[in-house]
């Protein structure tokens, strides 16, 4: 398959609830990768996810002011800034790991965000092909 | 509805807001505002020209916003009054002084837009209040993304999508796509149990009606799956359980315990989370959600209330007591509905029986004083000698028949029938302003035959022999012929075929009414006294309302006093106490000038009919025998002992047991450390197959009395759905605040009890823990049901009919519960079915009221339909007296012979007689077997005819 790529979405316990099964119209195959808090992400877990095969690395986090420990998305907004000049320092294109704040009630949205993310990393491929 | 529509003492005003409540009881004045329809009542004749050039569009509040109507409208066909009403929020006319169109096309001039709201006093002496409930509150459904999401809908737009005279004409479609929904969650307790929205009682209904509308979608839609969560499963009415496990099993419903905590969607489909029984997560998905809505008081509860001058209770309903359940605070204004507190369709239609009983008792000095008697014209009997004339009359029924069977051709058919002078359709044949139209053809064409060609004439024949009595004819010439049911409900993949059916149908009706005969009605008159078998608080409760009313009752104990179970009850859940309402009561009753109570008195036998009965007691030795017009059976129950449990009296005993122990305990010392309580022991599928409905609540009750005497005490309450409906559930809240353990165990697998050394050990599975748990207790409280008494043989003497358990059954289940199928019989309390006492005084009422009907008429009115011997051909075999199951027919000598002769007020008309007969002598009115054998000539259709004669011709 030619549009399918392999991405990784690591976010919080409390983020959402969507399961495979709702990302099921992306064609490529994702692993959802929880943890306690998206504060608790390291850059480590973020290259770890490129050292396993993915195209993209998607991190979300609780939207701003409803992270269940206060300040944690924003933590993991910084670590996502960081895994990106580690990524360009590679030679690889930094947009292909981008944070999220997605609502902790609506799967709906979230899922329209993986999908989007899906695009671009699927935009970014086309691109390395070519050249 | 109809029925109360017709009847010339009941005046209906629409369109009324109560202003003010003046006076007492007995001389209230009511200031009443009757708000403009615009449309003259007395002039429309809702053939809906109006609607059909109204231009303006409307949202259609009657089908839950679901879909449009016009602002000149009519909620629905059968409404009553069947007139037309202008919607003044958007009419045109009101709102920007244009339009006026309807003016122009209405017929006959009933449009009226200069009409002003009217102000009107009435004088009444009593009031009964009946708003219903209210909306849930909108954040109670927000929660749920009620509004957000298009496919979540709410139990009420449901009912109207599953209705087929709905939006959609009862294809269950959803809303967002118009497709087929496949997958379907049900999400119950929405507005009820619900703390945060500020209702946190129990709806009672919801379990039962979301498991009627699963039902229906499954029978328009039997390849949707459907998912409903429950937290308790309450189905506590009579048959309830049963009803509910058969619906399970045949649909093949799944039902999960748990509570989705909100709905996301995510393409398309809704997604659920909830946390099952087990803790683990579960998510899944569905193509529509259906809340189900809680009963929520009226919206305006506040301003009744001050306008009436009523007390409101916690939860914003009418505030009643548990011992008066229909009496609202102020004397003389009665509450009966959902407004009292939530409530179904039975229950409801009880307590109304009540509180007409209890405005009978308050209002008797004033009785026939104002009250208008129908009177009909003289039969014509010119008319009815005449050559059969018969009009023909094909009704739509909307779509219900129409959209199935050809009505124009079933009319055009009719017309070449021979004797037939009239054949038409009709929309709608029961709609109010049909039958003056049916009245005056009947005039005009002279028909003195009809045949209605429409639904069934269980529900609709006293509706069309009424009107044939208005028009001067005798009640029993008209026929039906049930093209809905037969027609166009069991056929509907086949409109041809129907069509064919209904023309048989109609052909072998027509058949019929050319031998109709008229028939006469008799009135027998009533010995104005009523027998009251059984002296519990159900039946004394009933005596004392009879008696109030101003008739003469006779009240039976077997047993040395009066009280029944009562005397075993020492709280009362609410707090009011048990003993001194049983002693106020049997004071009442006793010194009563017109209750004679006879105790260790049983009855021997009892015969004749409503109106006139004669009972033969035994008193002591002795016998008595007395007359009277009614009788009211309240024989009681009797707690159930279960044998799966060792129950020994002492450390394992009944919750009526516990009390008592409980009511002599002083706060002492030696208080038991640990109480274990089992729910549902024996009930439910285990030795019983019923729920009692009244035995969570007393565990609750004991259990908060154990912790109110002795809050160290640990209470373990094991269940299997904890029934704590209705306001109960406060006390549910109130047990779990104060620390009382509620531990659930599933259907199949029972607590086991074992005594060990002085206290007992309870093996249970948790259904959380999803491990078994040993709970040690030094008493072990069951929670028994129920059962009807073993003495049968007053129910035996009357040949009541009972259900598999024992208990009575009533005439309908929800149209008649106190009435049984015996006219003059009616039931009350835990013979009808196990109840708590707030209902059993309920029901008594309502047995009272039913019963003072032919009492206070002092004649009854006998159906025509009913058996007649000849007496020339009856060779006195008294075949028929034997089988007849009503006791209606009596062996007499006539000129020494012995003939059969027939009650006729006992008679009900059902034909087994005549089917045994041996030399046919006995004939059922309005079904002789002369007109049934033409009925059954009506089915040779004409071709057949034909063919069997070519065939003769052939063998010649």
């Amino acid at each position: 398959m030619r549009n399918s790529f392999k991405i990784a979405i690591l976010c919080c316990n409390y983020t959402n609830l969507a399961e495979r099964e709702d990302l099921a119209v992306i064609p490529g195959e994702i692993i959802i990768k929880r943890f306690p808090c998206s504060g608790h992400i390291e850059i480590t877990d973020i290259l770890r996810s490129f050292r396993e095969g993915v195209k993209g690395v998607m991190v979300a986090g609780c939207e701003r002011g409803s992270c269940h420990n206060l300040r944690g998305s924003e933590r993991a907004e910084r670590r996502v800034l960081g895994a990106r000049v580690i990524l360009q320092e590679l030679n690889i294109e930094p947009e292909r790991v981008s944070m999220f704040f997605v609502s902790r009630l609506d799967s709906g949205d979230f899922v329209e965000k993986a999908k989007h993310f899906y695009k671009k990393i699927v935009q970014l491929e086309r691109k390395e092909r070519s050249s | 509805m109809v029925e109360a529509g017709r009847s010339p003492n009941i005046e209906i005003l629409t369109l009324a807001d109560v202003l003010k409540v003046e006076g007492e009881a007995g001389k209230f004045e009511v200031t009443l505002k009757l708000n403009p329809r615009y449309i003259d009542e007395s002039k429309c004749t809702a053939c809906g020209d109006c609607m059909k050039y109204c231009p303006r569009l409307a949202i259609d509040t009657y089908n839950a916003n679901l879909n449009f109507t016009r602002s000149a409208r009519i909620d629905f066909p059968q409404a009553v009054p069947t007139k037309y009403y202008i919607d003044p929020e958007t009419c045109l006319r009101l709102n920007h002084q244009t339009c006026q169109l309807c003016a122009n096309v209405c017929g006959p001039k009933a449009i009226d837009f200069d009409q002003k709201p009217e102000l009107r006093t009435i004088r009444v002496g009593a009031i009964l209040l009946a708003p219903g409930f209210g909306k849930v509150p909108k954040e109670a459904l927000q929660r749920f993304g009620y509004g957000k999401y298009s496919d979540v809908l709410h139990s009420i737009e449901m009912e109207r999508i599953t209705c087929v005279a709905g939006p959609t004409e009862g294809e269950v479609i959803r809303p967002s796509d118009f497709k087929h929904p496949k997958r379907i969650a049900y999400i119950q307790c929405v507005g009820s149990r619900d703390v945060t929205c500020g209702q946190p009682y129990c709806s009672s209904v919801c379990c039962m009606y979301a498991m009627k509308q699963a039902t229906v979608i499954k029978e328009h839609e039997p390849s949707a799956e459907i998912t409903l969560f429950f937290m308790d499963i309450r189905t506590q009415g009579k048959g309830f359980d049963e009803s509910f496990q058969q619906a399970v099993e045949k649909y093949g419903f799944r039902v999960v315990r748990a509570r989705p905590g909100k709905i996301d969607k995510v393409d398309g489909r809704l997604v659920l989370n909830y946390v099952s029984e087990e803790g683990k997560v579960e998510r899944d998905y569905f193509d529509l959600v259906v809340l189900s809505l809680g009963l929520s008081p009226p919206e305006d509860a506040e301003k009744l209330a001050e306008i009436f001058g009523i007390e409101l209770n916690e939860f914003k309903f009418a505030k009643t007591k548990y011992l008066s359940p229909i009496e609202t605070s102020r004397p003389g204004i009665y509450v009966v509905g959902a407004f009292q507190g939530p409530k179904d369709i039975p229950e409801s239609v009880m307590q109304a029986s009540g509180g007409a009983a209890l405005i009978s008792e308050l209002l008797k000095e004033g009785r026939w004083t104002s009250t208008v008697i129908k009177e009909y014209p003289p039969e014509d009997q010119e008319l009815i000698a005449e050559e059969p004339r018969i009009g023909v009359f094909v009704c739509h029924c909307g779509v219900n028949i129409a959209g199935v069977v050809d009505v124009k051709e079933v009319r055009d058919y009719a017309l070449n029938l021979p004797n037939v002078v009239l054949a038409e359709n009709m929309v709608y044949a029961c709609a109010q302003d049909a039958l003056e139209q049916l009245k005056e053809k009947i005039k005009k064409y002279r028909l003195n035959r009809i045949v209605v060609s429409a639904c069934s004439p269980r529900t609709h024949e006293p509706l069309f022999q009424d009107t044939l009595r208005e028009a001067g004819l005798n009640l029993a010439l008209i026929e039906m012929a049930n093209i809905r049911d037969q027609c166009s409900w069991v056929h509907p993949d086949n409109p041809q075929k129907a069509t064919e059916k209904a023309k048989d149908l109609v052909r072998m009706a027509v058949a019929k009414a050319r031998r109709l005969k008229p028939l006469e009605l008799q009135r027998v008159s009533v010995t104005t006294s009523a027998l009251v078998i059984g002296g519990g608080v159900a039946g004394m409760t009933s005596a004392l309302s009879i008696a109030e009313q101003g008739f003469q009752v006779y009240l039976v104990e077997k047993e040395r006093t009066l009280g029944g179970n009562l005397n075993r009850v020492k709280f009362i859940i609410t707090g009011e106490d048990p003993q001194r309402f049983l002693k106020d009561l049997m004071d009442k009753v006793t010194k009563h000038p017109k209750i004679k109570v006879y105790t260790e008195a049983s009855i021997e036998s009892i015969s004749g009919y409503i109106g006139n009965y004669t009972t033969t007691l035994r008193v002591g030795d002795g016998s008595e025998i007395i007359n009277h017009g009614v009788i009211v059976v309240a024989t009681g129950g009797k707690e159930y002992r279960p044998k799966s449990y060792p129950l020994d009296g002492e450390r394992v005993l009944t919750q009526l047991e516990f009390e008592q122990m409980l009511s002599q305990k002083k706060k002492s010392k030696v208080f038991p450390r640990s109480v274990v309580m089992i729910q549902c022991a024996g009930s439910r599928g285990e030795e019983l197959s019923y729920c009692s409905k009244f035995c969570c609540v007393q565990a609750l009750k004991n259990a908060l009395r154990i912790k109110e005497m002795s809050p160290d005490t640990e209470v373990y309450i094991l269940y299997m759905d904890l029934r704590a409906y209705g306001f109960y559930e406060k006390y549910y809240l109130e047990a779990r605040k104060r620390g009382v353990k509620f531990i659930r165990f599933p259907e199949s697998k029972r607590p086991k009890v074992s005594l060990l050394g002085k206290g007992v050990v309870v093996r249970v599975w948790d259904t959380l823990l999803s491990e078994e748990v040993d709970i040690k207790g030094d008493l072990c409280v069951l929670s028994v049901g129920v059962v009807p008494p073993e003495d049968r043989s007053i129910i035996n003497i009357l040949k009541l009919s009972q259900n598999q358990e024992g208990f009575l059954m009533e005439a309908h289940v929800k149209l008649k519960p106190v009435e049984t199928t015996t006219d003059g019989v009616y039931i009350a309390g835990l013979a009808h079915s196990p109840q708590p006492l707030t209902e059993v005084i309920a029901q008594a009422k309502a047995s009272a009221g039913k019963a003072a009907i032919p009492l206070a008429r002092g004649y009854v009115e006998v159906p025509p339909i009913v058996a007649a011997v000849q007496v020339e051909k009856c060779i006195g075999c008294s075949i028929c007296a034997e089988i007849c199951p009503f006791s209606a027919i009596e062996m007499v000598k006539i000129e020494k012979r012995k003939k059969a002769q027939v009650i006729k007020a006992a008679c009900k008309g059902c034909g087994i007689c005549a089917s045994h007969c041996p030399v046919f002598a006995i004939d059922v009115g309005g079904f002789t077997s002369e007109a049934i054998l033409e009925q059954v000539k009506g089915f040779r259709r004409e071709e057949r005819e034909e063919l069997v004669e070519e065939k003769k011709v052939e063998i010649l």
